[in-house]
Parts: structure tokens; sequence; C-alpha cells
């Protein structure tokens, strides 16, 4: 099963200068929990609702004062939509992030895939424990 | 049969209902957790995720040091007994989308998490060579 199979298409984007409120308001009214951070037509980086929870809500910044460009991910971890499901898994483990971009061949970004877009596939659990056995 | 108790993680952390949003959020940056039971009483009421804090706290403009954990938790959490069988507890977080479950015991009070991370030889070194290979036989036959 290839990358595009599961993920959410479509990503969202969103100005660095977009407040947390803002950000959270879209990931709600949309039901994802990512967004693409762009500025002049380039992404810049990622924030997802962890980001809010844990930079924001977490350091006691103020949701709707804060710039989304304090709290994003800067560095964009990302697969290709025509990758199995089971290497977006080992990437995922391998950087200890939740959610990753997509991208197609034509180097643009298509959708995000998350953890819980692989749990819903079961032979794609079952590839995720078997990797983490054959890993000791 | 393997049993959940014995892959379980037996390490629980929790926050109360009355705790605030801000101070879950710190609970759960440190644990590296994404999400946190809720208990009361010495029994789970609920489970606080980061979509929680960010789509029921921040995107509804709650000032997250002063919102509770009571108000935006979910309510349905995801349980399994101790003494379950390990396919059986697998087939529940498959059925509910869930990579994480509480485990109880009948007297309803919070034992331990069972996570698909737990199904990993580090996990649980005191196991036995042939447990695990019992575990991961039930798991593979479950989910075919």
């Amino acid at each position: 099963m290839l990358v595009k199979d599961v993920m959410t298409r479509q990503p969202e984007w969103i100005a660095p200068e977009t407040t947390l409120l803002n950000a959270a308001k879209t990931m709600h009214d949309k039901d994802i929990g990512s967004l693409l951070v762009g500025e002049n037509d380039r992404i810049i980086g990622m924030v997802t609702d962890r980001d809010i929870a844990c930079r924001g809500v977490a350091q006691d910044l103020s949701p709707a004062k804060t710039p989304v460009r304090k709290v994003m991910s800067e560095k964009i971890i990302w697969c290709f939509d025509d990758q199995a499901i089971e290497d977006a898994a080992h990437l995922m483990e391998g950087k200890k992030v939740r959610r990753l971009a997509v991208m197609n061949r034509e180097k643009r970004m298509v959708g995000f895939l998350s953890v819980d877009d692989l749990a819903h596939q079961t032979h794609q659990l079952s590839g995720e424990v078997l990797d983490e056995v054959t890993a000791h | 049969m393997v049993f959940v108790k014995e892959v379980m993680t037996r390490r629980v952390d929790y926050v109360d209902p009355g705790t605030c949003v801000a101070e879950a959020a710190k609970r759960m940056r440190n644990a590296g957790a994404d999400c946190m039971p809720v208990r009361y009483a010495d029994r789970l009421v609920g489970m606080v995720t980061d979509a929680d804090i960010a789509c029921r706290t921040v995107a509804d403009g709650r000032d997250p040091a002063t919102t509770r954990v009571g108000d935006v938790m979910s309510h349905d959490v995801p349980i399994c007994f101790d003494d379950q069988d390990l396919g059986a507890a697998i087939g529940i977080m498959e059925a509910k989308h869930m990579r994480r479950l509480v485990v109880v015991d009948h007297e309803e009070h919070m034992v331990g998490t069972l996570a698909l991370g737990d199904l990993s030889l580090n996990a649980v070194p005191a196991l036995s060579q042939q447990r695990w290979i019992e575990a991961f036989d039930e798991y593979y036959q479950w989910s075919k």
C-alpha cells in the first residue's frame, strides 16, 4: 500500500504571522492536525497540534498573540506519495515524528500522513511491530 | 496465550480533571506523550490529547491557564483489561483506530498502558524468549 492511498489530501497553508489561535481554529474547522506555513509562495515550515500544545501552551505563550512562526518546525520531514507506507512508518520512527508532509514527484506538497492514518491499516500495524522486532 | 499485563507499560502518567490545560500540556511534553489519561478518585474518567488542547481549548479562545482538563477531555477512552489476552487487546486498537489503550483491572483502577511500542523486545526484557514468540505469533495470527 502506498502513502497516497492513506494520506490526508489538500494540505492547508497559513502565513507565519497567523496566531496560534487562528491556526488551531483552522485545524478544528478542517479536522486536521497539521498545516503548512508559507511565505512568498514558499514553504518555510509546518505546524502541528502538538507544536501548539507543547511549544505554545506548555510554554505559557498567549495563543491570541503568538505567531505560528514561533512554534513551527522549520525542518519538514517528508516522504513521496508513491512510497510504501512501511517506508513512511520507518521514517516516522527514525525521526521520532508523528506526522510527515507528502510530496509528489513534481516536488509539490500534496498531503500529510499521520501515525493515525497508518494505524487504520491493519497490515501496516503488523509491519511496524515486526520492524521493531527485527531492529533489536 | 499472552496476557496484556505481561507486555504493558506499568507506569501510568495521568492528570486530574481539575488540572489546567497548560499544566497538562507541560506534562505531556515532558513525558513525550501525545495523550494522557485523566483520573478522578482513582477512576479513569477521560483522556486528553494534543488535538484536544489545540482544537478544544486554543481554537475556542479559552485560556489554557484557567481552562480545566475536565472541560476539554475526550470521555470515550479505549481500555482493555490486564488479564485480557493480547490478541483481543490488539483487536480493540484496530476497531477504535487507536495506537494506545489504557489498561484497567476489574475494579476499574488504571494499572498501565498498552501501546504498539510495548510489543518490542526492548520494552519488556523480563519476558522470556518463548513468551515473546507466543506474543508475536498471537499478534500475527490476529493481523491476518
